[in-house]
């Protein structure tokens, strides 16, 4: 794709982005005078950049520009902000969006667009209480165009809308004679008059200019009735008058004869009030042209009053400007001269010398014109102020875009650098072991020091550009609980705190589809209608509260809503039917136990499948993603009053260190979070408790576990006078595993089981070793 | 090479304008997002030409051109400014901040290119 292209649907997004959000703080606060602005100003850009690709993208550039006039009417208190308002601005943003993706995909925008944007454009325009412009009603089948529906043009008018080059030629075909020009607009039904406007125009003589345009933008090709004439011919003719009016006598009416002399062909001067080049990309324009153009504006500016502190800077910069622009014309000759002018205006402080020198090189413009600027010193002040821009404040954090596919490269890289740098101990090793090679070894492990340091700071670093704010989940909730709950019916506001809070990309990613679930679940399942909310003495508007914070090592994402609260006693009773627990347990579960159990797997209490949450994403599909990296949720509710929900996860997640154990010849991972303590116990301390085996450390029992046996390993034949404990704490209880032996901790990329192992439970992942050998890493929770 | 700084905002339109110039040839081409950026980068090496957008941030066009036009090392620097609006009242003020020429957004790409080597004599 074009770069240029990505760019703008980068830039285009954050705008759209910019005025949702704008939009909808307005609704809640219209009177807010600096968001306006900043929706104004987004929209204001987002029709310039569009413009940048017209006619491709001209829907677009229109559907903005007509929302760009109306938030410039509200802006300007000509309209009152309103609900409505809002409606058909988010609608027309969804619009513009859905016409980025398909550009993204396809590079150009639907056929519909064109016929789609003039529509929406005049709705929105609509609501300035103005009838939609001309040009966007034009006739039947609107599709694809090159240009606006255009007006009759009357008289000699459109003479000048020719190309200067055309009438070059014409003026140069045409000579002194007498000319005619003619504008013939064909009957749209001529094709059943029997009428041939091609061959009446193409009898015309002597022709020294011709142009045919379409008088309505054409329709697109299924919308092309092909018997309908759209034609407008523009002629200017040597040819005697008298025969070409009795050429066209049987369509009199249909065609407009103007005499014209050549000096009605000569291209029109730069106009006073028009003097800038505007983009208009159907005419191109000529080196000539422009160098013109510009001459023309020299002598505006040198006509317009200047004080003490620019004229100088006006003057040699106007100097240069213009010896540059001979330079490129090739009118060397010119340049020394100018250079005198520039001197002997420097030297008497006035504008005079140099305008008098520029002036008749100007075509067009009388030689009489006298503006004569006043000494500097004597000219009104232009105040300085005027100019003063708002003083530059010290710049924010500067802020990078960049792809994010890079980024993940880059990580990915960090993290098989990590590992990578856990070989060069075992080189060590073998440099002294097998090689004999002591020196070398330890220079091996120093070097490894050094790098271990290095490493261990970029993968900090790096894995703070992998922290993302929740805000990027949080910020489509506005939009989300304002449709939802209009269209439930139900009043609902939306709190949200802590969106700055960060946790790693991958946690992010994998928040997001549970959040909407529970919050649609707030909606449409806790939230009452205003009034049931009445009748239980709640105020009518019922309040979801989104909260982030970070606890420990841990972010959490709170969901609480004040709505109907869930039912222990439904749950129970749901549970019962669905043979999840027994009667026993229906007898002795608490009120607290019993709302967990909406997450047991077959578990759903949605009365009526809604479209809006009974997706068959139930709760415990919630609980399952949560699980899968290494989170949990909970849950909490008084019947009748609120519902919380809790999300609990890990803050980062692409490396871990673990502590390497052995086991049966094999090594295992342990997370080293998790891990208290080593220690060796002997034999005889290890005692029987209750059927556990367990020892004394510290004055406090250890239960025991082997480990071998929990992952149904060969027992340990060999007897051991002492044990390798490795004390764990996964739940907040300290266990001690038996292991065979330890060894050392090290930095792992953690990557999940997949293929036939997906999910099993017990280990957390695998990971590559140093070695080349793979690691299994437990997941204690699970085990024990 | 002629050296020339764009300054505008916008990214999408930076680029556009880089394309332009580069299809063109003969521009080495130099970036600033904002009036404070264009200031600091005018005054640290010599441009042969500046092609600055009226609406910024930090600092708009208007700004950045009159300091520029006060600082010697700048003072004659060719300076182009560029603009979404069209009203006579915004060239008068560009002309009078110093600027030698205004073009209306979006610019033809023709009469960007040719204004451009214009601006720095470029050979042809």
């Amino acid at each position: 794709m074009n770069p240029l292209l990505g760019q703008f649907i980068l830039e285009a997004r954050d705008l759209l982005e910019e005025t949702s959000k704008g939009l909808l703080q307005l609704e809640s606060n219209p009177d807010n005078m600096p968001v306006i602005n900043g929706v104004f100003r987004a929209m204001h850009t987002l029709k310039g950049s569009s413009g940048l690709f017209e006619p491709d993208f001209l829907p677009l550039t229109k559907v903005a520009h007509a929302g760009e006039d109306l938030l410039d009417a509200v802006r300007n208190r000509e309209l009152p902000f309103s609900s409505k308002l809002t409606d058909l601005l988010l609608e027309s943003m969804d619009l513009i969006s859905q016409w980025l993706d398909e550009i993204e995909g396809a590079e150009k925008l639907p056929a519909a667009a064109l016929a789609d944007g003039v529509q929406f454009a005049a709705k929105l325009r609509a609501a300035l209480g103005k009838a939609p412009d001309v040009e966007e009603v034009v006739g039947k089948g609107v599709g694809k165009g090159d240009h606006e529906g255009k007006a009759a043009p009357s008289g000699v008018g459109w003479l000048s809308s020719m190309s200067a080059q055309k009438l070059a030629e014409a003026a140069k075909k045409g000579g002194s004679a007498a000319m005619t020009a003619l504008c013939y607009e064909p009957d749209p039904s001529a094709f059943f008059f029997g009428e041939d406007p091609f061959y009446l125009v193409r009898q015309i003589p002597e022709i020294i200019l011709f142009h045919m345009e379409a008088r309505e933008p054409w329709p697109a090709v299924d919308g092309l009735d092909p018997y309908q004439c759209n034609l407008r011919f523009m002629v200017v003719s040597c040819g005697p008058l008298a025969e070409l009016t009795h050429l066209f006598r049987y369509v009199g009416e249909q065609v407009q004869f103007t005499a014209v002399t050549v000096a009605d062909l000569r291209p029109p001067s730069p106009a006073p009030s028009g003097g800038a080049l505007s983009g208009s990309s159907s005419v191109s324009r000529t080196d000539s042209e422009v160098f013109q153009a510009i001459l023309a504006e020299q002598l505006f500016i040198l006509s317009l009053p200047c004080d003490a502190g620019c004229w100088r800077g006006r003057l040699v910069s106007m100097g240069k400007f213009l010896t540059n622009c001979f330079q490129r014309m090739g009118f060397t000759e010119a340049i020394a001269p100018l250079e005198k002018v520039i001197k002997e205006s420097e030297s008497v402080r006035n504008f005079e010398p140099v305008r008098v020198f520029l002036a008749p090189m100007v075509t067009g413009i009388p030689k009489k014109e006298t503006q004569k600027t006043s000494l500097p010193s004597l000219a009104p002040p232009v105040s300085q102020a005027e100019a003063a821009a708002p003083q530059a404040e010290p710049s924010a954090t500067k802020i990078l875009k960049i792809d994010q596919s890079r980024i993940d490269r880059m990580l990915d890289l960090v993290g098989e650098l990590v590992v990578a740098k856990n070989s060069l101990p075992f080189l060590a090793s073998r440099a002294e072991k097998e090689y004999h090679a002591r020196r070398l070894g330890q220079e091996i492990l120093e070097y490894y020091g050094v790098i271990n340091q290095l490493t261990e700071e970029l993968q900090a670093s790096v894995m703070q550009v992998r922290m993302l704010p929740v805000s990027s989940i949080f910020q489509r909730f506005p939009r989300l609980v304002r449709d939802i709950s209009r269209k439930l019916g139900k009043n609902i506001q939306l709190v949200m705190e802590g969106e700055e809070t960060e946790a790693d990309k991958n946690i992010i990613e994998v928040l997001s589809d549970p959040m909407i679930h529970l919050v649609r679940n707030s909606l449409d399942h806790g939230i009452e209608d205003p009034s049931a909310r009445r009748a239980a003495g709640k105020p009518e508007e019922g309040q979801i509260r989104l909260s982030a914070f970070q606890e420990g090592d841990r972010v959490i994402i709170e969901i609480r809503d004040d709505g109907k609260g869930v039912d222990p006693a439904v749950i129970k009773a749901k549970a019962y039917e669905k043979g999840l627990i027994d009667e026993e347990r229906v007898e002795n579960i608490t009120d607290q136990e019993a709302i967990q159990l909406i997450f047991a797997p077959g578990f759903s209490t949605a009365e009526q499948i809604s479209d809006l949450s009974g997706r068959g994403v139930g709760m415990d599909v919630v609980n399952t993603t949560l699980k899968r990296v290494g989170g949990r949720v909970f849950v909490n509710s008084v019947k009748g009053e609120w519902t919380l929900v809790r999300l609990e996860l890990p803050m980062t997640m692409a490396i871990t260190r673990v502590m390497l154990i052995e086991l049966a010849g094999a090594m295992y991972g342990v997370p080293l979070e998790i891990v208290v303590e080593t220690v060796r116990v002997e034999r005889s301390d290890i005692h029987r408790v209750k059927q556990q085996e367990a020892t004394v450390l510290r004055g406090r029992l250890l239960p025991l576990v082997r480990l071998r046996d929990l992952l149904g390993l060969s027992s340990d034949e060999n007897g051991r006078r002492e044990e390798a404990v490795l004390v764990v704490r996964p739940t907040g209880e300290e266990i001690g595993l038996i292991v065979d032996d330890f060894q050392k901790g090290m930095d792992i990329v953690l990557k999940p089981l997949e293929g036939i192992l997906t999910g099993l439970p017990g280990y957390s992942g695998g990971a590559l070793m140093g070695d080349g050998r793979v690691l299994l890493v437990l997941n204690l929770k699970e085990l024990l | 090479m002629k050296k020339v700084l764009l300054v505008d905002d916008m990214k999408t339109v930076r680029l556009y304008t880089r394309q332009i110039l580069e299809a063109a040839g003969g521009f080495e081409i130099h970036e600033a997002s904002n009036g404070v950026e264009g200031l600091e980068k005018a005054l640290e090496s010599s441009f042969d030409l500046l092609l600055v957008d009226v609406n910024m941030p930090k600092m708009d066009g208007y700004t950045m051109v009159g300091e520029l036009r006060k600082d010697p090392s700048t003072l004659a620097i060719p300076i182009i400014m560029i603009s979404t609006e069209s009203k006579k009242m915004d060239r008068e003020k560009a002309y009078q901040v110093g600027a030698n020429y205004y073009l209306v957004k979006p610019v033809a790409p023709d009469v960007l290119r040719i204004v451009s080597q214009l601006a720095v004599g470029a050979v042809p």
